[in-house]
């Protein structure tokens, strides 16, 4: 078509006007996509390390323990729980907790302490627990009367590893669990607070010591990708099928947690709308001067009994085209950046805190999304700004136009 | 309102006013004109006279403040700018003052240009562009672009492309203004031969002499009324 | 609750203070109808100090009843004025041979199986005492009715015959957590029937009921006392006097760390 080829010829003709229009939609395109993967990059870094750290993604619990905790609310024939959600084909890894309250009296001082029973080697592999221990060593699988202690709590019972330390709590029977743990590390979780009360025990003690049999309060699933949490929750709740059990997301039982998140991504479209509207506007800038500068041209082409809609054609294609090949020169930019900054993050000169961790490097993630997304609103802001060139183009008059010699 | 269709133009009562109250420039007051198949006529008249004014608003590229036009007894103000636009395809051609190719498109492309918007199969394109390019005396330029080509080559170029679709009138608007007499004459005597072999009906606007004396009929405008209607 | 610690571990108490309820012990009993008017005070002195004495010893059963298990200690407990306590527990096997030593505001618990001797810190005060339904703190609070509280009698909607109200409300700069006690005694013996605990907000949080008058180490006493915390249904602890002796020899060692860790 006609159109199409002056549309082309056009573009080639005021090359550095057609650069310039480019550059826009390119630098908007590349800015928007790296702010789209940086901002996903963060956000899985601060839910990975949030979750992963600690909660998991998942939890089961005994009704409704996480809002009222009580010793007795326990999940029973915990191994048989467990090796079901493992069979879920989405699931990382699980790990079986027991909590409860207690007394540590180490040579001189005496504190209350939150114990937490731990499986020896599904803990490390759900949650990287022995990469935290700091001091001494990670438990082995028949471990017995061995304690980890958070680095806080150590400093306060003033105890290190090989010490002694005598628990104290009441069992489930409501007898008193008393005995003589040996220190075997010190673990920094990275949550400062929790570090002070909380102390870990191999699960099968924590079931002997507090008469809890095959029971656990939570069991703490991990998935291959956030993106899989909500079905995996939905299967897991399926294969359970157990009313008394309850199956959360990180989503639900770290709710304060997942509405801070969202409101960041709130503020990551904002961003970006800015970014497009500075795109949208530039864009609007170099088409609106070309159209202006052509008016005379349109003139002939309607003299010579070109239809309106075809003159609004030839300058939406010319605007489309610069558009596409933007697109196509930010992909590849952008793909590049992406790719650099997902290896080499940019390392902030403070770190920023997030839900007690620490966080000082931002990674981008690569992702179709941060493509995707760009790529729409680059085009469809190019064409919402041709719009309006492109119908001051079919309204020329062409007898205006004619006389502007 | 159709009129008797034997005429190619008729006007009646044909006004324009540009501005408002006191800067209102009447160019056209009253005009009553009517042009027959087979003219070859001069309109004719000092600067700011209404010439250009009176043939926009005769092919429907501007509208009147008041009166009618009607082409082959058609009336323009019952057109749609779809309707008006291809009117002005099948029926018109145009020769402007100046610059009025398309400047990324080549001469040949230039004047293949409307017969792609009548969608004219492409051998015959090519033969009646390169037909037309031959009689206008332009056979090794046609794939030279505007501004590689004069002055008289691109009016040679902008004749062709009016021709090329075989339109019943042809408005030339001071064609020769930007040439030499020479190359003006030429042009003329091409025009004049294409009038008298194809009956074309030509309608020039003109201060030039020359134009002039080529013409067969003369109308004289002043103060965007006609003044004087000779034929010779 | 220096009421509780009272009853739990009778007390002893000041010699002035014990003369006066002397006078009363002798003076309250089957008076017949020609008997003073009730007086709000005499009968808060005599609360406070009905289980009190120099020194005491009590072989004492506490049952403790939740919603998960039950439960039976027996123990020894020695007293020594209002500052010194020292408990010892003979049963279940579990915890035979754990003890509890308090003096003064200092607590400490000797876990026989590790042989280990723990002092209580003060944020575990609030705590319960060996699974009970008491704190640590109820054992060592020193307050009177009498001299920590106004009072007055009262007669409640849900008045009996026979029985006489007193609400009590802590003075001012206490560092009492409870809004108002009230205390139902027997109108013919001045006998505790039950004290009630209210928060701030006039909810009962604690009921402690008396039942079961026995002689017991000279005195008529209500040898069963009942604990029933409000906030959590299905728990109470209830304590049996089974042996309760007043002003007993308790010269010697028995309030020291060394004795708390010995074992049984
Ligand atoms: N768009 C416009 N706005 C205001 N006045 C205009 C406009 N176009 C033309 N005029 C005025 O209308 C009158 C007629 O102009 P027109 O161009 O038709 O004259 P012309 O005879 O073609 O003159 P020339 O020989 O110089 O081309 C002139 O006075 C001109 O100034
Ligand atoms: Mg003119």
């Amino acid at each position: 078509m006609v159109i199409l080829k002056i549309a082309f010829r056009n573009i080639f003709r005021q090359k550095r006007r057609t650069v310039l229009t480019m550059l826009t939609m390119v630098g908007g395109f590349v800015l928007a996509s790296v702010s789209i993967a940086w901002s996903d990059g963060t956000y899985n870094d601060v839910i990975n390390t949030f979750t992963r750290n600690r909660l998991g993604h998942i939890q089961v619990h005994y009704g409704d323990y996480l809002d009222r905790p009580t010793l007795y609310k326990t999940i029973a024939a915990a191994d048989q729980v467990g090796e079901a959600i493992g069979q879920v084909e989405a699931v990382d890894a699980w790990t079986p907790r027991i909590y409860s309250a207690g007394l540590a009296s180490a040579e001189d001082e005496t504190t209350a302490v939150h114990m937490i029973g731990i499986h020896t080697d599904r803990e490390d592999r759900t949650t990287r627990f022995n990469d935290k221990i700091v001091d001494g060593q990670p438990f082995s699988p028949g471990d017995t009367n061995a304690v980890i202690v958070g680095k806080g709590l150590a400093q306060i019972l003033d105890t290190s590893v090989g010490d002694d330390l005598v628990l104290l709590s009441q069992a489930a029977d409501g007898s008193l669990a008393n005995d003589r743990f040996t220190v075997r590390g010190i673990v920094d979780t990275g949550e400062a607070m929790k570090d002070r009360s909380d102390l870990y025990i191999p699960l099968a003690t924590a079931q002997e010591f507090l008469v809890l049999q095959d029971r656990v309060h939570e069991i703490v699933v991990t998935v291959q990708t956030l993106g899989l949490v909500d079905p995996t929750v939905t299967v897991i709740e399926q294969r359970l099928s157990n009313d008394t059990l309850t199956v959360l997301s990180w989503k639900e039982f770290a709710k304060d947690f997942y509405v801070a998140m969202r409101a960041d991504q709130r503020g990551m479209w904002i961003t970006l709308f800015v970014i497009l509207l500075i795109v949208a506007v530039g864009v609007l800038n170099t088409v609106l001067m070309a159209v202006l500068e052509r008016r005379r041209e349109y003139g002939v082409l309607k003299a010579l009994g070109t239809r309106p809609g075809q003159i609004f054609g030839l300058v939406s294609w010319e605007i489309a085209a610069i558009a596409l090949a933007a697109v196509a020169v930010g992909t590849i930019v952008a793909l590049l950046s992406n790719h650099l900054l997902s290896f080499h993050g940019i390392r902030l000169p403070d770190p920023i805190s997030y839900g007690g961790m620490e966080f000082q490097e931002m990674r981008t993630e690569l992702n179709i999304r941060s493509f995707v997304i760009p790529a729409v609103t680059v085009l469809a802001t190019a064409m919402a700004s041709a719009l309006c060139p492109a119908w001051m183009a079919l309204r020329t008059r062409a007898a205006m136009a004619m006389r502007l010699h | 309102m159709a009129k008797a269709n034997t005429a190619v133009i008729q006007t009646e009562g044909l006004t324009k006013v540009y501005g408002e109250d006191r800067i209102a420039v009447h160019a056209l007051r009253g005009v009553d004109w009517v042009v027959e198949p087979g003219e070859f006529t001069a309109v004719v008249g000092p600067s700011g006279s209404g010439k250009t004014t009176l043939l926009n608003v005769v092919s429907g590229l501007d509208t009147p403040t008041s009166g009618n036009v009607w082409l082959k007894g058609n009336p323009l103000s019952g057109m749609t700018g779809r309707a008006l636009s291809d009117f002005r395809r099948d029926h018109i051609g145009f020769v402007f003052q100046a610059y009025n190719l398309i400047p990324v498109l080549t001469a040949a492309e230039n004047v293949e240009y409307i017969l792609l918007l009548q969608g004219v199969p492409a051998e015959e394109r090519q033969q009646r562009v390169h037909e037309l390019l031959t009689q206008v005396g332009l056979e090794g330029m046609t794939d030279r672009r505007p501004p590689d080509l004069s002055g008289g080559q691109q009016q040679r170029v902008a004749i062709a492309r009016a021709m090329v679709a075989k339109p019943s009138l042809i408005l030339a608007d001071e064609p020769t203004a930007n040439l030499d007499s020479e190359t003006g004459s030429q042009l003329l005597n091409m025009m004049q031969a294409l009038n008298q072999e194809t009956g074309m009906t030509f309608v020039f606007s003109t201060h030039d002499r020359m134009v002039m004396d080529y013409a067969r009929r003369l109308v004289r405008l002043h103060d965007g009324q006609i003044t004087g209607d000779e034929r010779k | 609750m220096r009421f509780l610690f009272c009853i739990l571990f009778s007390l002893a108490t000041t010699v002035a203070a014990q003369e006066t309820v002397r006078t009363n012990d002798v003076t309250t009993p089957d008076q017949g109808d020609d008997r003073s008017p009730p007086d709000a005070r005499t009968i808060v002195e005599i609360i406070d100090q009905l289980y009190r004495s120099d020194s005491s010893y009590s072989e004492v059963a506490m049952d403790i009843v939740t919603p998960h298990w039950e439960r039976t200690l027996e123990m020894n407990v020695w007293t020594e004025g209002t500052e010194k306590t020292f408990i010892r527990i003979l049963s279940p096997r579990k915890e035979r041979g754990m003890g509890t030593l308090r003096i003064g505001r200092e607590m400490w618990n000797y876990l026989p199986k590790v042989n280990k001797v723990i002092k209580i810190p003060p944020s575990m005060m609030m705590s319960s005492w060996m699974g009970s339904d008491f704190t640590n703190d109820d054992l060592v609070k020193e307050f009177t009715f009498a001299g920590d509280y106004h009072f007055s009698l009262v007669q409640p909607e849900y008045a009996q015959d026979g029985v006489l109200y007193i609400e009590c409300h802590p003075k001012e700069g206490r560092p009492i957590i409870w809004g108002k006690v009230m205390l139902a005694v027997r109108e013919e013996d001045y006998l505790p029937v039950w004290q009630r605990y209210y928060d701030e907000k006039d909810n009962v949080m604690r009921v402690l009921e008396f039942s079961d008058i026995r002689a017991l180490g000279g005195r008529r006493l209500p040898s069963v006392l009942t604990m029933i915390r409000k906030t959590e249904k299905g728990h109470k602890t209830v304590l049996h006097y089974k042996e309760l002796k007043f002003n007993v020899d308790v010269s010697g060692d028995i309030f020291t760390l060394r004795h708390l860790r010995s074992r049984l």
